[in-house]
């Protein structure tokens, strides 16, 4: 089978500072990937590499077997959609028109979102279980809020990808599992979901595959059960990371904390 | 059920009502525009005169020829022009302050007028006749944007932050230009023409040279009209419009192009005209809130509707008439401080 996101041998420096070297990573249809690491290793620019937002020096990165630079950004839009982690509105637009902003790329140049198009983003809306805030201004709802929102509007873009930088941080507890359930529905729709993430607990909720980033360079990669071991993750953040498994109903659940030394 | 309750959320902000409230203050205001003046002319006739030469309606005439010539040939086209630079204006300020998104932009932020007032400056000078004069000054506000444009580019991309800067580097340069013309230039009669030229008037408008006026602007504002929903994609940031499948290079280049055709025009027949592009945006995102898509056409009647009222001011205020870049600085700028005092000076 084709991954449907291939990147081979991607090297990136932004002016002199090498962050990226040597990457290599194969993402298949359906997959969800955890991308894990400190701060500053690389996890957003790998994304915007990804999504074609930054441009590589070295290496390749196809998209459904494409060269991800011949497409066109309406192309890229229909396969791709990104949920960014800093995000300031400047105008008080209600949810529903912010979330109609996904059907871009499905619209002509010159052209309006119609009826169905409203009603599409609607009835998204309503399947993330948002549809109340449809009339609300978007400067006015709470964090967690607007990260739905920007889900919703990601999923009008009909993509077969999503990237998300970071999907639960500023978010409280709630909304953390809130948003964990709608990344597995997601998921479970067929959807192939690159994430950045601070928390390796979530990967055990969600991922299929992960990628432990140090700096530079891939630290760990593979199928989670394999790669989330007390030494991989002790070795990505630098501090020493113990792995607890509890049964719970007859399930085995696992989750990890760092040691704090005093 | 859920149909109908679904049809209500997605109803239009603003109903279809208010817009033709909006339409019918903007046409009467343009209609009484034909009947006030030195000379009084009452609307009747007015109307008989308009029914005569536009629609070749068989009146015959129970006025003076004096008085045809008055309507025809020196409020009609003064009206129109008022009205086009008004929501020309209006609405270039609206697409720059949603693409800046910043919202004391005015759509003079490129260097557009302090360009074109150069070229106007440098004709004046030179003792062209008004048509070459026109030509000069507007040639010289593409010019200068031109110039802006190419200075903000980096790697095949022009980010917002770079134009505004560029656009105030442009603009200075250029106002040091028009400062050392006026230094050099003829303080008995050549200074005062400068001088008076770029305080603005609608008067110098006539009806041979309306259309050159007329059609640039009327086919920017079209094309500003038509890409009014992107604005709102565009002003979410340039990264995440085009994660949207916004190409927001080429949305850039035709706003630009669109508003730099229009104030250049403006510029070129009328003078500097200020404000009008900063306070109509900000009174209408009031009147019908910040969605772009009723933003425009919001400003294009809002826009019309109060140039033609000033320019009204400016010709019954006073037996000499007052130049209407200040008048549209004097009543703008407390028009502008009281909205900014009611909005907080935020957007909401």
């Amino acid at each position: 089978m084709q991954p449907i996101v291939s990147v081979s041998n991607l090297s990136f420096a932004y002016q002199n500072k090498q962050v990226l070297r040597n990457i290599n990573l194969d993402i298949y249809e359906g997959e969800t990937v955890c991308l894990l690491g400190p701060n500053g290793c690389g996890k957003t620019t790998l994304l915007n590499c990804i999504h074609n937002t930054l441009h590589i020096q070295e290496g390749k990165i196809l998209i459904c077997g494409r060269d991800v630079n011949t497409y066109s950004v309406t192309e890229l839009a229909r396969l791709m959609g990104y949920v960014f982690q800093e995000h300031t509105a400047p105008f008080p637009y209600t949810s529903l028109e912010v979330v109609r902003m996904g059907r871009t790329p499905h619209l002509g140049f010159f052209q309006s979102p119609s009826k169905q198009d409203t009603e599409f983003a609607y009835s998204i809306m309503e399947e993330l279980g948002i549809a109340h805030l449809a009339t609300k201004r978007y400067t006015n709802i709470s964090g967690g809020e607007r990260q739905l929102v920007l889900i919703a509007r990601t999923l009008c873009q009909e993509p077969k990808i999503i990237l998300f930088d970071e999907p639960t941080s500023h978010l409280d507890y709630k909304n953390q599992a809130l948003v964990l359930h709608i990344l597995k529905k997601l998921s479970q729709r067929g959807i192939t979901i690159i994430m950045t993430s601070h928390f390796p607990n979530h990967v055990w909720n969600l991922g299929d595959k992960v990628a432990m980033m140090g700096y530079g360079g891939f630290v760990a990669m593979g199928n989670v059960e394999e790669v989330m071991t007390e030494e991989n993750l002790s070795r990505t953040y630098g501090i020493d990371v113990h792995i607890y498994e509890v049964v719970k109903n007859g399930k085995i659940e696992r989750f990890c904390t760092p040691e704090i030394g005093l | 059920m859920k149909k109908t309750d679904t049809n209500k959320i997605l109803e239009p902000t603003v109903s279809t009502k208010r817009w033709l409230l909006f339409i019918a203050i903007t046409f009467s205001i343009f209609f009484v525009s034909l009947f006030l003046g030195r000379m009084t002319i009452s609307p009747e006739t007015v109307l008989k005169i308009l029914g005569k030469n536009l629609l070749m309606l068989p009146i015959e005439p129970d006025w003076e020829q004096s008085i045809e010539i008055a309507v025809m040939r020196i409020r009609l086209p003064r009206a129109i022009i008022a009205s086009f630079v008004g929501a020309g204006l209006s609405m270039s300020g609206a697409a720059f302050q949603g693409m800046f998104h910043n919202p004391l932009v005015s759509p003079f932020i490129l260097g557009v007028s302090a360009g074109a007032s150069v070229g106007a400056a440098l004709g004046l000078v030179m003792e062209q006749p008004l048509v070459v004069v026109q030509i000069i000054s507007f040639c010289f506000g593409i010019l200068a944007v031109v110039l802006t444009y190419f200075t903000a580019r980096i790697y095949k991309t022009t980010p917002i932050l770079m134009l505004v800067l560029a656009g105030t580097v442009v603009s200075a340069f250029f106002q040091a230009m028009l400062s050392l013309i006026k230094f050099l230039a003829d303080t008995e009669d050549k200074l005062p023409a400068i001088t008076f030229w770029l305080m603005g008037s609608m008067g110098s408008v006539n009806i041979e040279d309306l259309l050159f006026a007329v059609l640039p602007m009327g086919i920017s504002m079209l094309v500003l009209f038509l890409v009014r929903w992107r604005l709102n994609v565009f002003s979410m940031g340039e990264q995440e419009a085009r994660s949207l499948g916004l190409n927001t290079e080429v949305l850039k280049i035709l706003i630009i192009v669109c508003t730099t055709l229009i104030t250049a025009t403006s510029v070129a027949f009328c003078g500097v005209i200020g404000w009008v592009g900063l306070v109509i945006p900000h009174l209408c995102r009031m009147l019908v809130g910040p969605d772009h898509k009723n933003l425009i056409p919001a400003t294009f009647l809002m826009g019309a509707a109060y140039l033609l009222v000033i320019d009204n001011l400016c010709r019954l205020l006073s037996a000499a008439e007052v130049p209407i870049g200040i008048l549209t600085a004097v009543i703008g700028a407390p028009i502008f401080a009281y909205l900014l005092r009611k909005t907080k000076g935020g957007w909401n």
